[in-house]
């Protein structure tokens, strides 16, 4: 298996990556703020992004604020 | 003031917590009275100001165009047109936006109606209405709403950030930052204390705010809060340093056990969220206002028109947080409008310490003096 579950989705990875660079890979920021990720069920924070690796198999979310009541 | 003592025995029982409500008699909540000093209403032919101001009634149509005038501003072009600000309803000093999307920024909006203030988990607050972000026909509408409601805190959900969408796109959340208003995360969508748990931290995350409207449903139909899962719920954010504001169905001992816990706030339903449908239940809500009376209680969900909300706060709550009320309206920004009055309104007349309702009637001219054409009475 070389994917993670990405928002649901499957998205490949060429082995292990930063969630600082997952971000970068997908054309976001890390550095713009209201964005939270977690790994599993894991919240991981901002200040870990850079040093948490996501594997193969793993499951992330990455999510921000959206309308609601 | 020479009013006989009678023995009421007229006066409906259900009654008793809204008459005993408000200051002394004679004595006006300092707070409350927005009118010149002087004109004595008791002096007959002077008019106390109008504090209402209208113009001719022109209605719309055009749900999202706003009828012009019910909101105080000149007509805008496109409502959805994202980036025209209009000038605001509320007025309201320019924001002052902090990089720092970690620091809580300070309100800085002013609700021109009240002096009234009050303190919602931890938060100053001057408009005790809420306001959902959901269902809005756009960006703009909601951004209108929230200035003609005076609302001061706004709530959002948390969602997967769409990473096929293109990036430069004006966040939800930098023009409701830019808004100056608190943005209060809720975990709507969530069916266990599990599930609602990881998405308070991960709103926590994403915020910086320890503010969470927790939310647990237990039934897709009706929406109905899960109150095994929510109480676990409630218990676990606590402890992780949460301050919750919990969304609740209008039983008592569920509210009370919310309570108990640490609760900031409990907030039971006045019906289904989304239903419009008003308050379904006022004893219930009553009962909770008088087993909580410590407690901040906000009526949220089911509010469906201005009555709704002036009711609530009649019976003694201290907000309401309404959404679909706003957002579904023909007219969502006058219905704003209409949302930040009726709060007022409700809240002062509960202050002023109604009338009991009574079974019968009682005149309320003097019998003394009449005259009589009847030549057996003289």
């Amino acid at each position: 298996m070389s994917a993670i579950t990405l928002n649901g989705s499957p998205h490949e990875l060429a082995g292990e990556v930063t969630i600082d660079e997952l971000l970068r890979r997908l054309g976001r920021d890390p550095a713009v703020p209201g964005v939270a990720v977690a790994v599993g069920d894991r919240v991981v924070r901002r200040s870990e992004w850079e040093q948490t690796r996501v594997r193969p198999g793993d499951r992330v979310e990455v999510v921000t604020a959206a309308q609601g009541g | 003031m020479g009013q006989s003592q009678q023995q009421i025995t007229d006066v409906d029982p259900e009654n008793a917590a809204e008459v005993e409500a408000g200051s002394e008699r004679g004595t006006e909540p300092r707070s409350t009275v927005h009118r010149p000093p002087s004109t004595d209403s008791d002096q007959r032919g002077t008019e106390p100001p109008s504090t209402v101001h209208r113009q001719p009634s022109t209605d719309s149509d055009e749900r999202g165009a706003e009828p012009r005038s019910t909101v105080h501003r000149p007509p805008s072009s496109d409502a959805d047109q994202r980036g025209t600000e209009p000038p605001s309803t509320v007025h309201r000093p320019p924001s002052t936006d902090s990089d720092q999307w970690g620091a809580e920024p300070r309100s800085t909006v002013h609700s021109p109606q009240s002096t009234d203030s009050w303190s919602l988990a931890g938060l100053q607050l001057r408009s005790r209405v809420l306001l959902g972000s959901s269902g809005y026909p756009g960006m703009q509408t909601l951004l209108d709403s929230i200035d003609a409601s005076g609302a001061e805190v706004v709530t959002v959900a948390v969602r997967r950030v769409d990473l096929q969408a293109p990036v430069d796109q004006e966040s939800l959340l930098g023009a409701l930052r830019r808004r100056g208003v608190h943005v209060l995360p809720n975990t709507a969508g969530c069916y266990t204390a599990r599930e609602a748990v990881l998405t308070a931290q991960l709103a926590r995350e994403a915020l910086g705010t320890d503010l969470v409207k927790l939310e647990v449903i237990g039934d897709d139909e009706t929406l109905y809060p899960d109150a095994v899962q929510l109480l676990r719920a409630a218990e676990e954010l606590i402890g992780d340093r949460f301050r919750v504001l919990a969304y609740c169905g209008d039983d008592p001992v569920t509210a009370r056990k919310l309570a108990d816990l640490g609760c900031d706030a409990v907030m039971p339903l006045a019906a289904p969220i989304g239903s419009g449908m008003g308050i379904l239940n006022p004893y219930a809500l009553r009962i909770i206002r008088e087993m909580l009376p410590d407690t901040t209680l906000v009526v949220d969900a089911g509010i469906g028109t201005a009555s709704d909300a002036a009711r609530a706060m009649e019976l003694g709550y201290d907000g309401v947080l309404l959404n679909t009320a706003v957002a579904g309206a023909k007219h969502p920004a006058t219905m704003a409008a209409a949302m930040a009055r009726a709060v007022e309104a409700g809240r002062l007349a509960r202050s002023a310490g109604r009338v009991p309702r009574r079974r019968f009637g009682r005149a309320s001219s003097p019998a003394e003096g009449r005259i009589s054409i009847n030549p057996d009475r003289p």
